[in-house]
């Protein structure tokens, strides 16, 4: 697994321009909006270019290459989602710990505790992601399976917009009360579980997978 | 080093069934047309593809179940599939040192710089030879018992694919239980590689037979129709019509040298067998 990581990070690597410009985007942003938001938009971006490695291991047949090194298939799955929660972990440490710069250097006291709840809030936020976007891009690849997945994300809005309009329904007021630690506590074991459920779905995905 | 008994899959409108062997110490060469499943055969050994019935026995285990450690032990080229052509030959380097605990890093520098592939190169960046002499090598870098190789010297110009060729005899000079699978188009590489052949057409395995055997006693008999009609015909194996009457193929070219001295018989290459073999008829 080791091989496959370092094969992620020198691709990562090599994108480090691309890193910087985003990175001089979010800085540009942060400026314009609430400090904040850089933590959700670099978050967003680790997550992406983390889950870019698959669409770059597809390439010119990569896949079948990579298969014929010491590697296993479930292998391959786990090293995936390793790569992309850990990636995006530590760019929301990162755009966490820009948001707080950027704070102080408004003059500003940053509330420690609401950052890092936004860091984590944003790292949970893209963990679904991942969880949803990588069997979709074992199973059709990227292109198809970026389609495939914005197809299940819209059809879920609708879904959800009908529901609503039929049932009339408003969020309880026991929501407005929650406690924002203990529904970040609740979401992240959510989290959790649909990321190990998701990886699951993806190694018998890539069991199933030719080549 | 590898048993493959009675292997099918099955395409719409394409059947593979293939039984083969390659023994230690043997280079043995995978022969035919495009499209004739060469490529296929190598994915079913490798275990890309699932196989429809049969077995594959890869280092004396079940080759759809190879572990990595056992993975080790191959050098794979692979005719259309390679690292990312956005990683860097430095990169490709470090990730093989990464996977291979066997890999020799200076040897492959050195192999990599005297090919004049350069280490701050992206691969998609470097021309079709050298993305080529990048995979063998890549293969050879390791000291693997077992070298799977579809097509290694594709793209490459007659210089390089004699290199290649070098690093092959040597890869198999340095230990007696080494052994090569290896396909090409180009069959005056594998003629002078190989201690055996298969040759594969559409799917089935239709000729296996040691290369000096091959070259010594396969003969291609060019004969008019009259003479054709007046031949015995036991010891050939196809004809095929020609302006002039048949060429056939024959396995026993002593048999037609001696009892039919006055036909012309000529010593068949690679490239006569396969495209006999292929295009001709059953006698």
């Amino acid at each position: 697994m080791k091989g496959l990581i370092v094969k992620d990070l020198l691709l990562l690597k090599n994108q480090g321009k691309t890193l910087l410009l985003l990175l001089a985007c979010g800085a540009v942003m942060s400026m314009s909006f609430e400090p904040q938001t850089v933590i959700v938009y670099l978050t967003m971006i680790g997550g992406m270019v983390a889950m870019g490695t698959l669409s770059y291991d597809e390439m010119d047949k990569g896949y079948s290459y990579l298969l014929t090194l010491p590697v296993t298939r479930k292998m391959y799955v786990r090293e995936k989602y390793l790569l992309c929660v850990l990636w995006t972990a530590c760019c929301a440490v990162i755009g966490t710990a820009v948001c707080t710069v950027i704070t102080l250097a408004s003059g500003q006291k940053p509330d420690t505790a609401d950052l890092c709840l936004y860091g984590l809030g944003a790292l949970l936020g893209i963990c679904l992601v991942i969880a949803l976007m990588i069997p979709f891009q074992l199973k059709f690849g990227s292109e198809k399976g970026r389609i495939v997945l914005y197809a299940f994300i819209v059809l879920c809005a609708v879904a959800f917009i009908l529901m609503q309009r039929l049932s009339g329904a408003k969020l309880p007021e026991w929501v407005a009360d929650v406690n924002p630690q203990a529904a970040l506590g609740v979401s992240a074991a959510a989290a959790c579980l649909l990321v190990v459920l998701s990886e699951q779905i993806a190694e018998r995905i890539m069991m199933k997978k030719e080549f | 080093m590898l048993h493959i008994e009675n292997v099918t899959k099955n395409y719409p409108g394409f059947h593979l069934q293939v039984s083969l062997d390659v023994a230690p110490g043997t280079v043995t060469g995978l022969i035919g047309q495009n499209g004739a499943g060469k490529s296929t055969l190598f994915k079913t050994i490798l275990g890309l593809i699932r196989t429809d019935g049969g077995s594959v026995t890869l280092l004396g285990q079940n080759a759809q179940a190879l572990g990595a450690e056992s993975r080790q032990r191959i050098g794979t080229v692979l005719a259309d599939a390679g690292f990312s052509g956005y990683l860097t030959v430095r990169d490709v380097r470090t990730i093989l040192g990464q996977f291979y605990p066997g890999f020799d890093e200076a040897d492959f520098r050195r192999r990599c710089e005297s090919s004049g592939i350069t280490d701050g190169k992206k691969v998609k960046d470097l021309s079709t030879g050298m993305k080529a002499k990048l995979k063998v090598l890549s293969a050879l870098s390791h000291g693997a018992d077992f070298l799977l190789l579809d097509e290694p010297t594709a793209g490459l110009d007659v210089i390089a694919r004699d290199e290649i060729l070098d690093l092959l005899r040597s890869y198999m000079e340095e230990n007696d239980h080494r052994a090569i699978l290896i396909s090409s188009h180009i069959s005056s590489d594998l003629e002078t590689l190989c201690d055996d052949f298969y040759m594969i057409h559409q799917g089935s395995i239709v000729l296996h037979e040691d290369t000096d055997r091959l070259l010594n006693d396969y003969a291609v008999l060019k004969v008019s129709e009259a003479e054709f009609e007046a031949l015995d015909k036991s010891c050939l194996l196809k004809k095929k019509k020609e302006h002039y009457g048949y060429s056939c193929l024959t396995n026993q070219r002593g048999f037609y040298r001696e009892n039919c001295p006055s036909l012309v018989l000529e010593k068949s290459g690679l490239d006569e067998v396969i495209t006999l073999m292929a295009r001709g008829e059953e006698v």
